[in-house]
């Protein structure tokens, strides 16, 4: 082996390195490698035992998904057409204004697992405005996924129904 | 040059790149750098004009802060104790347990800037559970930023300044 042959390998295998990352292996990424980073909502549907499939999030709503790299998840979804509080502190919410802003959100977070053989986004929920959840495990079903869309089905809503989920990676 | 040096050579080469990230550039991270990932909330802390403390989320309140590290952020604060629904369904809480969860809880999301110069924090609240801060921005001033700790301030809109303690998750 002479000194050519050396610096070759030594530099095929710097190049190697360098390049994996980016080619090799994002094409065989994981689930969680693929889920990782933040999703706006674009849609999700309750779908009722009848078979109907009822929008309980109205006009231009808006919510977040974050996956982070170290398996945290942190959820928000929300009308749009939440009511301002007339006395204009958190606390000070009239009957009618503090049902509707229960009524027309959710917001948790907590640890995620993903069972990559079966596709599905286990969550374990730490915290929620919806404190029956905590401690609750949630399983949701994925039925496709690109780089730039992730749809679900979570058997096991808060409102007791299936949902069917839409969301979109954020720019 | 001998065949022993030229792999040396290219050894500590391979290495250098390997240690850069976690190494040199470590020392010369921006604030946003710093403040991108996961926190958890460990203490949450009002105090008002009169210098009377108010904890609003409890003495051991439960949350967490995101920063991705595109500028999109989210909020989460919870007393740890708040009331579970004995209907096991939001919207058909009652009016004491629906105040309690509105008044015990914050979550909002958005976008947040960060202002290294002076320490500032902008966050744009694109959603909120308290529909009245929808659209506002807000400022935060850093007071401490290390890697596993993080501590800002806030000018309460009703008077008196908020301090928040978070811990990086793990």
């Amino acid at each position: 082996m002479n000194r050519r042959s050396i610096l070759g390998i030594s530099a095929v295998t710097a190049l190697g390195l360098t390049v994996l990352p980016g080619s090799a292996v994002a094409q065989q990424k994981s689930i969680k490698e693929q889920i990782v980073g933040t999703w706006t909502f674009v849609s999700a549907l309750d779908v009722h035992p009848d078979g109907r499939k009822v929008d309980r999030w109205g006009p231009n709503p808006k919510g977040t998904f974050m996956f982070d790299g170290n398996g945290r998840f942190a959820q928000f979804i929300t009308r749009s057409d939440l009511p301002k509080f007339a006395a204009k502190t958190v606390d000070q919410g009239t009957a009618a204004e503090n049902k509707a802003v229960l009524a027309g959100f959710v917001g948790s977070f907590g640890t995620y697992t993903v069972t990559e053989a079966d596709k599905t986004i286990i969550t374990r929920v730490e915290g929620s405005v919806f404190p029956n959840l905590v401690g609750v495990e949630q399983k949701r079903s994925i039925v496709s996924l690109t780089a730039d869309e992730l749809k679900y089905t979570n058997p096991a809503t808060s409102t007791g129904f299936t949902a069917e989920a839409t969301w979109r990676r954020a720019k | 040059m001998n065949r022993r040096s030229i792999l040396s050579i290219s050894a500590i080469t391979a290495l250098g790149l390997t240690v850069l990230p976690g190494s040199a550039v470590a020392q010369q991270k921006t604030l946003k750098e710093q403040l991108v990932g996961t926190w958890s909330l460990a203490s949450w802390e009002q105090v008002m004009p009169d210098g009377s403390k108010v904890h609003n989320y409890g003495t051991n309140p439960k949350g967490v802060v995101v920063f991705d590290a595109n500028g999109r952020l989210f909020v989460m604060f919870a007393r740890p104790d708040l009331p579970k629904i004995a209907s096991n369904a939001p919207r058909t809480a009652t009016a004491e347990e629906a105040k309690a969860l509105v008044a015990g809880s914050l979550a909002y999301f958005g976008t947040y800037t960060v202002n290294d110069a002076d320490k500032a924090l902008n966050f744009r609240l694109d959603a909120s559970s308290f529909p009245n801060q929808v659209g506002s921005d807000q400022k935060r001033t850093i007071t401490s930023l290390t890697a596993d700790e993080l501590k800002y301030d806030t000018i309460a809109l009703a008077g008196g300044k908020i301090s928040v303690g978070l811990k990086r998750a793990k």
